[in-house]
């Protein structure tokens, strides 16, 4: 048998008629105990913090006087012994040459 | 005015903190809207427990609250994929019907089809019998296809509505909607 298209508009109405017409359940306060129990029952949870907000404010501003002392510290030190890097690679080069030369070499790939 | 009612993210903050009880207030507010649209979706004998499963999974889920939507938005997606998590597990369990419409069934679909229907037909019987038809056709889809259908066909909703509840992208949702339609006329008008 064939359809028209009016044919089956009027399925649809009807069928959506059906649908919203549907017996609905209601929650009462013995559900809403359940819930709860079953809630209770999985304990506290707590906020996750993701990796980035490693980065944030409260965690930079935290670590910052502990680097500002090992800064100092650092600069004092190298101004008191006088690291000059030119000096430190040439006596490494003479000191072990082969060894160094492949570190450089190795460092460098 | 002073309100004393906290907010959805202030109860949230509270409940991240640690204070289990303050969920209740989320309960108390979102139970009737939550029963709303798990009454749409499943059957009546099992809308008190797939609601009670939403409140469980919200708040296992609340840690990832971001906050970018309301938590009414967010309580509803998690409900209606909460509904198609249902239909995924009872199709699993269960046997495909074999069964067909039956005589009375058939007759009814006729007659809605064929517009020989009366006023007092519509009022009276056409309730109970559509229900039953509906129900027929959409037991023979999957749980994909059905809830597209239900969303898109017969609540309404935009393909980006339902591809937002359900996690889809929106072109998979138009095309399971026109697939899905096209399976329901098939095993209505096929009958």
């Amino acid at each position: 048998m064939k359809y028209f298209k009016n044919d089956l508009i009027r399925l649809k109405k009807v069928l959506l008629i059906a649908y919203h017409n549907k017996e609905n359940a209601e929650p009462g306060e013995p559900w809403q105990g359940s819930v709860m129990n079953q809630i209770r029952s999985i304990g506290p949870i707590y906020a996750e913090t993701p990796w980035f907000m490693l980065f944030d404010d409260r965690f930079v501003w935290r670590f910052a006087t502990a680097v500002c002392l090992v800064a100092m510290i650092l600069s004092v030190y190298v101004l008191q012994t006088g690291f000059h890097s030119e000096y430190e690679l040439a006596s490494l080069f003479l000191g072990n040459p082969l060894e160094f030369t492949l570190t450089q070499y190795f460092g460098a790939n | 005015m002073h309100n004393d009612t906290p907010n959805d993210a202030e109860i949230v903050r509270r409940v991240l903190e640690g204070d289990v009880n303050s969920f209740e207030h989320l309960l108390k507010k979102y139970k009737n809207y939550v029963f709303k649209i798990v009454n749409k979706h499943v059957p009546y004998d099992q809308v008190e427990e797939t609601a009670q499963d939403v409140f469980v999974r919200a708040y296992q889920s609340l840690p990832k609250f971001e906050g970018r939507s309301s938590f009414k938005q967010w309580l509803a997606k998690i409900t209606v994929r909460t509904c198609y998590d249902f239909w995924r597990k009872t199709y699993k369990n269960r046997e495909l019907p074999m069964s067909s419409l039956t005589e009375n069934q058939k007759d009814w679909l006729e007659k809605v089809i064929s517009d020989q229907a009366s006023q007092s037909f519509y009022e009276e019987v056409t309730r109970e019998e559509a229900r039953e038809v509906l129900n027929y056709a959409l037991d023979r889809l999957s749980s994909e296809d059905r809830m597209v259908l239900e969303l898109v066909y017969l609540e309404g909703l935009s393909g980006k509505e339902a591809a937002d509840l359900l996690g889809w992208s929106v072109a998979n949702v138009k095309v399971r909607a026109f697939r899905s339609r096209k399976k329901l006329h098939k095993l209505l008008v096929a009958n």
